[in-house]
């Protein structure tokens, strides 16, 4: 994930993704940190966007992906 | 989905408790938040209190500090709001109201919890909105007891409605009494879509917005318990050096294992021999 970093909420990520419900009931570290290091290179408005569609249940429109 | 983790709520990762008559009832700031402005406010301002806001900016500090002179504002006219209030005291009967809330709804603040102290705020915004009314019906009218019969309190199971409603924008009740709570905490609230529901009015219905109203919070610092940073240049040459140590040394002791245990073979063919 490059560039800045994604505010989140625990429970609407949890509740809405099962990854991350995985990720943080495995008991690994991850469960107890604030900070989580995503080590993918994934763009910082990707995963806005991402979390965009976990609150709201919609995808919105997105220009400035790139298609590569 | 959200409903059920209203339900587990003391196990998923809960920040705030309500203790309404007695009952424990678990629940998420940002849930609550994102559905009612008074709530936001309401924690925003606790957390302010308790000091806990060093993860937010200083612009938002200060909106705090307006925030807390506009209440004084609001303080002072109360105050003189009082005053005509015991001019009116035969008409309007607020020591009943008082005392129905400090009986039944003690909204209390948990040791583990950052919740506000809530019933103070409640009381206050119950009394602007009722002192409000109240002093339009004075001028139509000079009985009151229309207003005494609106039920002001509102009990365990009628709070625990209202925050599943917060979650699933739906109300599973067949009770009126459920209803008229629900409602008057739903007009305190403003929360349009609950009022309308518990007036069973269905044409005027508004579509649900439970989605819509989270989506303020995306990407958004406040209540946010959890940051999703890209790993670092620095942290992610070291972890590469060190899978690549790791798995050096894996190599090299299964080698050495392997060596080992042939020359072992080795050696027991030659006794065997």
């Amino acid at each position: 994930m490059a560039g800045q970093p994604v505010h989140a909420h625990k429970v609407i990520i949890c509740a809405r993704a099962e990854y991350f419900s995985a990720l943080f009931h495995s008991g690994m570290r991850e469960a107890s940190q604030k900070l989580i290091t995503i080590r993918e290179e994934i763009e910082h408005n990707v995963y806005v966007a991402l979390m965009s569609y976990l609150y709201t249940d919609k995808v919105l429109p997105f220009p400035t992906i790139h298609s590569d | 989905m959200l409903k059920n983790v209203y339900l587990d709520a003391q196990d998923y990762y809960a920040d705030v408790a309500f203790d309404v008559g007695g009952k424990t009832i678990y629940a998420h700031q940002v849930m609550l938040a994102a559905r009612s402005k008074l709530f936001h406010k309401m924690f925003l301002e606790k957390a302010a209190q308790q000091g806990s806001l060093g993860k937010e900016s200083e612009g938002e500090k200060e909106s705090y500090k307006e925030k807390e002179k506009e209440k004084e504002k609001e303080k002072e006219k109360e105050k003189e709001t009082e005053k005509e209030k015991e001019w009116a005291a035969d008409e309007i009967d607020f020591a009943a109201l008082e005392a129905g809330f400090d009986e039944g709804d003690g909204i209390e603040e948990e040791s583990h919890s950052s919740h506000v102290d809530m019933l103070h705020f409640t009381e206050e915004e119950l009394k602007r909105n009722t002192l409000g009314h109240q002093k339009e019906r004075k001028k139509k009218q000079a009985q009151k007891k229309s207003e005494e019969s609106v039920k002001k309190d509102f009990g365990v199971e009628a709070f625990a409605k209202f925050l599943e409603y917060c979650y699933s924008d739906r109300l599973d009740s067949k009770n009126n009494q459920i209803f008229l709570e629900i409602k008057h905490l739903a007009k305190k609230h403003s929360m349009q879509r609950l009022v309308a529901i518990c007036k069973r009015d269905r044409v005027n219905l508004p579509a649900s917005n439970l989605h819509a109203d989270l989506g303020l919070f995306v990407n958004n610092p406040d209540f946010s318990d959890i940051v999703l940073a890209p790993s670092p240049p620095s942290h992610s040459s070291l972890s590469l050096s060190l899978s690549l140590s790791l798995s050096l040394s894996l190599s090299l002791s299964l080698i050495s294992s392997y060596c080992r245990r042939s020359l072992w073979r080795a050696n027991l063919c030659m006794l065997t021999k």
